[in-house]
């Protein structure tokens, strides 16, 4: 009996540090969420003084950066990727990189501010990979999802195995997501160029949803204002801004929407860009869901935010008084 | 508590290990505790049946046994119906009186009837057939009915194969609950082995493909042509690998406990006929279903001649279909599979001349891939969410079929649409092929006998590939519950 819990010990430690091995070699993952990873590397690769967006897809895709950029003359980091990321887990990400002189405007999709602002279960272990104490402690600990941490760093795995499968026998850039493809489908900013194909407003996903007529909890706010001070010790800004919207959810949603702006303006420390009925476009605008701007709508989109932040008295690179 | 949750996990190596503790006079007594524990953590009140249904049970027995002449007769038949109204009104009550009251309304009459809410008891379908066969044995005179009361209940609820069989007779399972086996490191090692087996076909191969065969049936009509011919084939695959994974954890933590259940499956997919493949594929139902349906109706109609055997055939497979699921879509499963067999019957000497004029290898490729694919043909009805969703399969699954064939080999996207990656679909196809290479390689000995035989370096790295296998490649974000869990 020894001898075979000694042997099956050995088998379990010899997978373990199989396991382990491929963890920790280099590699790119092949899931589109692994365009975090990037994304992160890019707010690690550039110096402030910046302007860093932090988003959903909404914004990841609804935001020129280069517009901002030629308009401010500051290098923009769009670290937005998915809306299920959510923005505390999204924060706690872009905090430690944020520098003295960044500017962030945080755009939060209306679904997140009204519902679950922490990270989605296909979101976790994404947060793990890049923050694994943090991910350890806030996501699986106090929520109760320790039980999927094993299966979610096996999906890690799995995605780390696609990828070098995918590079060894099909050569560069053979993906269709995630970090590997990210190159070949972002710009130097982190958006995504992809003009969306035209899907009729009856198609859009999301469409008719209600958003719950409750306040925005507590903590969402307590979140965003702790990231303020953060980012204020650091003499960096801190901005919110809505998200683009069809003219048709906008109305079949207006009081809750209006209600959340309002709670926002009263309670977060930091300032407010313009206001949610400022980025209400046509839903011909949209494809695929009602957060993704097809390019028409992006570009005026972003001329709106550049007015916003203008008004705001953000001012090109260089200048005196950012605020 | 699924097998495949991480409480399982705990909860295993916690209930041997009570079991191994106990004094042998009373190893009943804490496997009997753990299985309570086990089906509690369902629905705690639930047992309360179950536990009912054992007592009438038991004493049935005893009286069975006791009686002689018309008495004995009518205490069968008393538990017959017993467990049957059990059964129907826990399962078939809404199902029936909807029926009923849908004909009704053909007729332009109006029935209604007060719908039960209520929860089927986890297993209650398994555990019905088992006390059913308990009953019958005894009056049969095959079987003493049992005296210990505690050992009977611990028969109804064991653990590891309360909630999805197999179906264990009363001549196989109680005798082995009264020896109390010792604790004894091969069958241990055995019974692990054989549960890692098993989660590797459920965590790696079945809930894989249930990714496409999810999405392809969730939305058919987003479907047609070759995406659904691959969802059909992805379904029968994963509906094996599902079931056979969960059978192997059961028949391997009873191997760890020292108990021998009943073998469910013996490789279906190499069955060559229809009537071999029910001999392979969920053998304790199917042998169940041969012993209390199809041979007393045969009998009943052995002046019939053929048309016996084929009203048999057809009343025992619906019947058989109806035990899955109180739904159309399963009737028609069991209906198709008897039609099916049925017609082996009719044209038996037919196919015996044509099989002589072929080659052998021709012979066995052909009958294979007829018996595949007319199973899962019929798999169609099984999967189908509805009777609608199942006809529009069918009438779609050659609709432009070589456009949808060019277009999946073509347009990465195709593959992509069904769920998966284009890597995690070859995977798929992959994992498939090695699963049936290896039971193809079984026809002469299990996969533990000839991994046993081969070199310890080998055997090494077969237990090595299985855990990797499981920690790399296991699905663990779809919490996908076992198929036949819902039966």
């Amino acid at each position: 009996m020894k001898n075979i819990s000694l042997k099956a010990s050995s088998l379990v430690v010899a997978v373990l540090a199989t396991v382990l091995l491929i963890y920790s070699v280099p590699g790119t993952y092949e899931h589109p969420l692994a365009t975090i990873v990037n994304k992160v590397n890019l707010i690690k690769s550039t110096s402030p003084p910046r302007i860093i967006f932090v988003g959903g897809s909404e914004v990841l895709v609804g935001v020129n950066s280069e517009m901002v950029y030629r308009r401010f003359g500051r290098t923009v980091v769009n670290m937005a990727v998915y809306g299920g990321f959510g923005i505390s887990d999204m924060l706690h990400l872009v905090e430690p990189h944020v520098g003295k002189g960044d500017i962030v405007v945080i755009i939060p999709e209306y679904g997140v501010l009204n519902g679950d602002f922490n990270s989605d279960d296909v979101s976790n272990k994404w947060i793990f990979l890049l923050s694994p104490r943090y991910a350890f402690e806030k996501i699986y600990c106090s929520n109760g999802k320790l039980a999927f941490l094993a299966g979610d760093i096996s999906d890690l795995l799995q995605c780390k195995i696609e990828g070098m499968w995918g590079e060894l026998w099909m050569g560069k850039n053979p993906f269709i997501d995630g970090a590997a493809a990210y190159a070949r489908r972002s710009n130097r900013f982190g958006d995504l160029m992809k003009n969306w194909e035209y899907v009729p407003a009856e198609k859009l996903a999301g469409r008719g949803y209600l958003l719950q007529p409750d306040p925005i909890k507590p903590v969402i706010i307590r979140t965003l204002n702790d990231f303020y001070s953060a980012a204020a010790k650091g003499n960096a800004a801190v901005y919110l801004s809505f998200s683009g919207f069809p003219a048709g959810e906008y109305e079949r949603n207006r009081a809750v929407i209006e209600s959340m702006a309002d709670q926002l303006r009263k309670s977060l420390g930091f300032p407010v860009l313009g206001s949610p009925a400022d980025t209400i476009f046509p839903y011909e605008y949209f494809s695929n869901t009602i957060y993704h701007l097809r390019f028409e709508g992006r570009d005026k989109r972003t001329a709106i935010l550049i007015g916003a932040m203008e008004k705001a008295k953000i001012q090109p690179a260089g200048t005196k008084g950012v605020r | 508590m699924l097998f495949n949750s991480w409480k399982f996990m705990v909860f295993f190596p916690a209930a041997a290990a009570l079991y191994y503790i106990a004094p042998a006079r009373l190893r009943w007594a804490a496997l009997l505790a753990a299985s309570c524990f086990f089906y509690m953590v369902f629905n705690p009140y639930q047992i309360l049946f179950i536990l009912a249904m054992a007592a009438a049970n038991f004493g049935a027995g005893i009286l069975i046994e006791k009686a002689e002449g018309k008495p004995r007769r009518a205490y069968v038949i008393a538990a017959i119906v017993l467990d049957c109204a059990f059964l129907f009104v826990f399962k078939y009550y809404n199902f029936f009186f909807g029926s009923v009251s849908s004909v009704a309304s053909l007729f332009n009459m109006t029935l209604s009837f007060a719908a039960l809410t209520i929860i089927v008891p986890v297993g209650i379908s398994y555990i019905t057939f088992q006390l059913l066969s308990y009953c019958i044995e005894v009056y049969r005179g095959n079987r003493e009915a049992e005296r210990h009361p505690g050992i009977f209940a611990l028969s109804v609820l064991l653990f590891t194969k309360v909630l999805s069989g197999p179906i264990e007779r009363p001549g196989d399972l109680l005798p082995q609950l009264h020896a109390a086996p010792r604790a004894d490191s091969r069958e241990i090692v055995e019974g692990l082995k054989i549960m890692a087996w098993g989660f590797f076909k459920k965590v790696v191969v079945a809930d894989r493909l249930a990714i496409v065969v999810n999405q392809v049936f969730g939305n058919v009509r987003d479907y047609s042509g070759f995406s659904l011919v691959i969802a059909t084939i992805f379904f029968t695959f994963q509906l094996y690998y599902d079931f056979s994974g969960y059978t192997d954890i059961a028949l391997g933590s009873a191997r760890v406990l020292g108990y021998r259940l009943t073998q469910n499956f013996d490789r279906p997919f190499f069955a060559h006929s229809l009537t071999d493949f029910w001999r392979r594929w969920h053998v304790s139902l199917s042998a169940w279903i041969r012993d209390y349906l199809y041979t007393p109706i045969v009998l009943n109609r052995r002046y019939w001649g053929k048309a016996g055997i084929v009203f048999a055939l057809v009343v025992a497979f619906t019947l058989c279909g109806l035990w899955h699921g109180a739904s159309w879509n399963f009737v028609l499963f069991g209906f198709f599979n008897g039609v099916g067999l049925s017609l082996e019957v009719l044209v038996q000497k037919a196919r015996n001349r044509l099989n002589k004029k072929m080659p052998s290898f021709l012979e066995s490729f052909l009958n294979i891939g007829i018996t595949f694919l007319y199973f899962s043909f019929t798999l169609i009805f099984f999967r189908a969410a509805t009777t609608a969703d199942s006809w529009y399969v069918i009438t779609h699954l050659f609709s432009g079929f070589g456009q949808s064939v060019a277009a999946f080999f073509l347009d990465k996207s195709v593959v992509l649409k069904m769920g998966l990656s284009q890597f995690e679909f070859k995977l798929a196809l992959l994992l498939v092929v090695i699963v049936q290479v290896l039971e193809f390689m079984q026809r002469r000995g299990s996969l533990w006998e000839i991994i046993a035989a081969k070199p310890s370096w080998f055997r090494w790295g077969a237990y090595y590939l299985i855990l990797l296998g499981l920690a790399l490649f296991g699905v663990y974000s779809s919490k996908a519950q076992f198929i036949y869990f819902q039966f």
